[in-house]
């Protein structure tokens, strides 16, 4: 591949070849590019703070820039449902519309809270499919379940010539069996009330689809009744006069005039094309959220104090410059998590910590190594150059099994498990490039020519012995 | 001291520590958390004062409601476990905890048995496929290391030192009761991604090391690339085990299991990458000189 080189491109190009390649550089390296380093330096540290302004922003913030945490259930309180939804009546090869149909209906439901962000999903386990619903800030569970459990299943039924009269006397319900037409194919309900007597009636109408299929079972039914259920139960059953086109059909019942209005509002906002049952359920209050947001911050930060601490008595200048790319990775990833955004939860605070531990591992590794060239005897620029590249294929390796384990947790995991994984993952990702490409360029930066005569031996040494 | 010459002592402490921990399991068992048993547990707190708990569990045993445990938390709290609960089932249990005070009620989880199950599953497929995966990277990421021993022997000896940090930690948690869900298994997960972050390191100095081949044994070579690693694993894992120890000390109730699972974990972990990994290699690599 050709590039056509321009001016700029090859402004960078120096830069490029000293961190894709490793290409060794004495101490012959020239002055210009010395600049150029701290130039780097400098603008490494201004988009660091940039990102932690972005992270907490204390003044002079616009209303677009200032996005705020996505918190979990966990530190925000609030309810999280598991339904399992019965496809065992949908063919098999429409069961993924039906479902997402029923997450559709859902979300129409769940919006009457307003939540700020509800979260709808479906969700596929080994032998069922779940629907999975968090709502958070929403405390009062048993109201949530019931607006969203209690929409109403809209079932059409024939009759069933082969059950005896016996059984009917047992169970009259037997007399009935299923036909494809259910609240899948609905398309609008609305009350009406009937001219003469003034009494109240649902007119429902159904989509083309379910128009076809309701002139079908009219034609085969007629002069039979066809009986209306809602949620499992009877409501009308009315004979079929005549075969019906264009998908409109009248329920019946002993309604009130506001039963029928409720009726038709909750089959508008949505039949449930399939039946759910709830089989999990989780509900956190705000009190508690808020704690445990407090406690892990705090521990966060404690955290963060005594590597701070760590770092810099046990490997002084590297060490106070590998603290400072610390704390360009927090900004820089808190900062990513703001953006993305991804949801923080208690395991995902942790997830965040045990990153800072990881991101220090990849600078501990390095000045161990720095350390041992220093004592063969090497320069400090060769020396600085030396620890890096060699490393780097310990640093890339250990991080490389590091985010399969991340990537493995993330795809079995469950919520909790999947925000520690995501935090970790980005974690790495983000630490191998500030541990790295960030403390790198600090120390070329810091170091200059006149340590090179060795007379501060001392803040490049570590441990306690004085070198 | 030489790691490689005393092996034999430092394989020692780890079977005597596996096997406690083995023993705990079996005689113990494990304290399954709800998520994978499929249970409800009810977290609040008597606004004035706590009723006792025997007159709390006879309530529950008159309403017919089936208690898994019963237990005080802080100063008025009580923590209620049961098998699953529906919604109806939920408000029952309420109101059988109100009728004894004015009662709060702080969190309420319950799953049903197929979410206990899948879980489950997961978390085995989970902590399997990470083994499996390590096996292949590192057979991968030291292809070029076949002599004396070939690559695939290192994967092996990195997920012996594996089963090992899994192992211990469990024993523990069966030891103390400590409940075993999804939050400790992703505890055990990082483990081993940590403690494989330790062998790999210490695998690659031996790499580079074999490499330049200076000249000695392979026991010679891996004695000197652990020495040169050591201070590095043991700092490293400082460093993040006083991090955790913030956690564990100030991360509140629920966090704190989880990150003791963690301190063990690294630890047990660091031990193994130092003292088990490498040293297994060489036995293997005796081993099948004598052959």
């Amino acid at each position: 591949m050709c590039i056509v080189a321009s001016g700029r491109i090859r402004a960078i190009l120096p830069f490029l070849q000293f961190y894709v390649a490793r290409v060794p550089f004495g101490a012959y390296f020239p002055f210009r590019f010395f600049m150029k380093v701290r130039f780097l330096a400098l603008g490494l540290l201004v988009v660091g703070m940039l990102a932690g302004y972005f992270v907490y922003p204390r003044w002079g913030i616009t209303e677009t820039l200032n996005v705020p945490f996505r918190l979990g259930l966990d530190l925000k309180g609030g309810i999280h449902l598991i339904y399992r939804a019965d496809l065992s009546q949908i063919e098999s090869g429409q069961r993924a519309e039906a479902l997402e149909g029923l997450r559709d209906v859902i979300e129409r439901r769940v919006n009457f809270f307003g939540v700020a962000e509800p979260v709808v999903r479906t969700e596929r386990a080994v032998d069922e499919d779940r629907l999975s619903v968090q709502l958070a800030g929403v405390f009062d569970a048993a109201t949530a379940i019931q607006l969203i459990g209690e929409t109403p299943y809209l079932e059409f039924k024939r009759e069933n010539p082969n059950v005896s009269t016996t059984t009917l006397e047992q169970n009259p319900l037997a007399g009935w069996e299923p036909t494809e037409l259910t609240g899948r194919y609905l398309k609008t309900a609305a009350m009406e009330f009937d001219p003469t007597t003034g009494i109240p009636s649902i007119s429902i109408t159904f989509d083309d689809e379910g128009a076809k299929i309701f002139e079908n079972i009219t034609e085969a039914n007629i002069g039979r009744p066809i009986a209306i259920f809602l949620d499992g139960v009877p409501i009308s059953a009315p004979t079929v006069q005549a075969k019906i086109t264009g998908g409109k059909a009248q329920i019946t019942g002993n309604f009130s005039r506001d039963e029928a209005l409720i009726l038709a509002r909750r089959l508008n906002s949505g039949a449930l094309p399939v039946p759910i049952t709830l089989i999990s359920q989780e509900q956190i209050e705000p009190a508690r959220g808020a704690e445990a947001l407090e406690r892990s911050f705090f521990a966060g930060l404690v955290g963060f104090g005594i590597v701070v601490l760590f770092m810099i008595f046990w490997y002084r200048l590297p060490g106070l410059l590998a603290v400072i790319a610390l704390g360009i990775y927090i900004s820089l990833s808190l900062a990513l998590f703001k953006i993305i955004p991804v949801t923080l939860t208690n395991a995902g605070i942790a997830g965040v910590i045990l990153s800072i531990g990881m991101a220090v591992d990849a600078n501990v590794l390095i000045f161990e190594r720095l350390k041992e060239e220093l004592r063969r005897g090497r320069s400090l620029t060769t020396a600085i150059e030396e620890g890096f590249n060699r490393a780097w294929t310990s640093v890339r390796d250990s991080n490389t099994s590091s985010l399969i384990t991340a990537l493995i947790l993330w795809y079995f995991g469950t919520d909790a498990v999947k925000g520690f994984a995501l935090t970790l993952g980005l974690g790495i990702i983000v630490s191998m490039f500030t541990a790295i490409v960030v403390t790198r360029t600090f120390l070329r930066a810091t170091h200059g020519r006149r340590h090179e005569a060795g007379r501060v031996p001392f803040l490049y040494g570590s441990g306690f012995r004085l070198h | 001291m030489k790691i490689i010459a005393h092996r034999k002592i430092f394989y020692s402490i780890s079977i005597l520590l596996v096997a406690a921990a083995l023993s705990a399991l079996v005689t113990k068992g494990l304290n399954f958390g709800p998520d994978f048993t499929g249970d409800a547990v009810l977290d609040g707190v008597y606004t004035n004062s706590r009723p006792a708990l025997d007159d709390v569990r006879k309530s529950f045993s008159d309403a017919r409601i089936e208690l898994v445990a019963l237990e005080t938390r802080g100063d008025n709290g009580i923590f209620v476990r049961t098998r699953f609960l529906d919604e109806a089932n939920h408000q029952e249990v309420l109101r059988v905890l109100q009728s004894k005070g004015e009662f709060v009620e702080q969190s309420f989880v319950s799953h049903g048995p197929t979410v206990g199950r899948q879980l489950r599953r997961n978390a085995i497929t989970a902590i399997l496929l990470t083994l499996f995966a390590i096996i292949c990277f590192i057979a991968y990421a030291f292809r070029q290391v076949s002599r004396p021993v070939s690559s695939w022997i290192y994967g092996l000896v990195a997920v012996v030192a594996l089963a090992h940090d899994v192992t211990i930690p469990t024993g523990l948690f069966a030891w103390l009761g400590y409940q075993i869900d999804s939050l400790y298994i992703s505890a055990l997960l990082t483990v081993l991604g940590f403690s494989v972050h330790d062998t790999i390191v210490v695998f690659d100095r031996l790499r580079e090391n074999l490499r330049k081949a200076s000249g000695g044994s392979f026991a010679d070579i891996a004695e000197r690339s652990l020495r040169e690693t050591i201070v590095r694993s043991i700092n490293t894992s400082m460093t993040t085990i006083l991090a955790l120890g913030a956690v564990y000390f100030f991360g509140g109730e629920t966090t704190q299991p989880f990150a003791l699972a963690l301190i063990i974990g690294i630890s047990v972990g660091t031990y193994s990458s130092i003292f088990v990994a490498t040293p297994l290699l060489v036995t293997i690599e005796r081993w099948r000189a004598k052959k």
